[in-house]
C-alpha cells in the first residue's frame, strides 16, 4: 500500500505509463473506478478539485471506506452500534449499489468526468 | 372405528361420509390450525460481516466489475439475518467475501505483470518522459 501510494505521489499517471484500466482497454467503456489513479495522484498533492474531476465518487468512497473500516476493525462497532447497524443494512448497501451503477451508466452515456 | 356426529352410526376409520345418513363426517380431525405468520425474531448472535468496504475498494480502486456482485451479496446479509435465516445470511456473507477476494486476485494477476513490464520500459527508456501515454 505504502509503495503504491509512493509511486502515485512521485509520478503523474497522466505522464507516466501507469497500468490503464483493463475494463476500459477491453470494452472501451469507462468503469466506475476509471480515473482513480489520476485522482489519487491529485489527492496526494492536495489538489481536491482535480481529483474530483477525474473521478467524482472517489472522495466520498474513500470517506465511506475509512468510516466502515473504523466501525469494523477499530472499535467503532461498540462506540456507534446504531450507525454500524444502518451502514450494514440492506437498504444502505442497495443505495451504494445504485449510486455506483448509475454513475457507471451516466459517465458512459454523457461522457462527463 | 369412528362415529358419525349426526346420527351416531359407527363407520370405518377412513370413511369420509357416514354409511347410514350420508352426512360428511364431522368427527374428522379438524383442519390443521391456520398457521399464524410468526415473524421470526432476529437471531441474538452477531450478524455475519457484509465486507462492504472491501467490495467498494475492489470496485472503485481495483477497477474490475467483479466487485459489483460482492456488493449485491453484501446487501442481502442483513435482510436474511433479520428474517431469521441465519444460514442464508452466512452464505451471502461468504459469497461477498469470495467475490471480493476473487476480484482482488484477478486484479493482482492482471496488473502485477503489467506493472513489471511498464517498469522495464521506463528503465529501458532511461527514465525519460518520452514514453507513449496510456489512457
Amino acid at each position: 500500500m505504502g509503495v503504491l501510494a509512493g509511486l502515485l505521489f512521485a509520478f503523474n499517471p497522466v505522464e507516466r505509463p501507469f497500468p490503464p484500466c483493463i475494463f476500459y482497454k477491453l470494452t472501451g467503456f469507462q468503469c466506475p473506478g476509471c480515473g482513480t489513479q489520476r485522482a489519487l495522484h491529485c489527492l496526494l498533492h492536495g489538489e481536491w478539485k482535480d481529483a474530483f474531476l477525474y473521478n467524482p465518487i472517489l472522495i466520498p468512497a474513500l470517506a465511506l471506506i475509512a468510516l466502515l473500516l473504523y466501525l469494523d476493525s477499530f472499535g467503532g462497532k461498540r462506540q456507534f452500534p446504531k450507525l454500524h447497524r444502518i451502514l450494514s443494512g440492506s437498504k444502505f448497501i442497495w443505495g451504494v449499489f445504485a449510486v455506483i451503477i448509475l454513475y457507471w451508466i451516466a459517465r458512459n452515456v454523457y461522457h462527463f468526468l | 372405528m369412528k362415529y358419525c356426529s349426526t346420527c351416531g352410526e359407527s363407520n370405518p376409520d377412513n370413511a369420509r361420509f357416514c354409511t347410514k345418513c350420508g352426512y360428511e363426517m364431522a368427527s374428522e380431525p379438524a383442519a390443521a390450525p391456520i398457521p399464524t405468520p410468526v415473524k421470526p425474531a432476529p437471531p441474538s448472535g452477531p450478524m455475519p460481516p457484509t465486507y462492504l468496504w472491501q467490495s467498494i475498494v475492489v470496485t472503485i480502486i481495483c477497477c474490475l466489475p467483479l466487485g459489483i456482485p460482492a456488493i449485491v451479496y453484501a446487501a442481502q446479509v442483513e435482510k436474511y439475518f433479520m428474517n431469521g435465516d441465519i444460514n442464508a445470511a452466512h452464505r451471502s456473507s461468504r459469497y461477498a467475501k469470495n467475490f471480493t477476494v476473487a476480484s482482488l486476485i484477478t486484479g493482482l494477476v492482471v496488473y502485477i505483470p503489467y506493472l513489471i513490464y511498464l517498469i522495464f520500459i521506463v528503465a529501458a527508456a532511461g527514465g525519460s518522459s518520452m514514453i507513449p501515454l496510456f489512457e
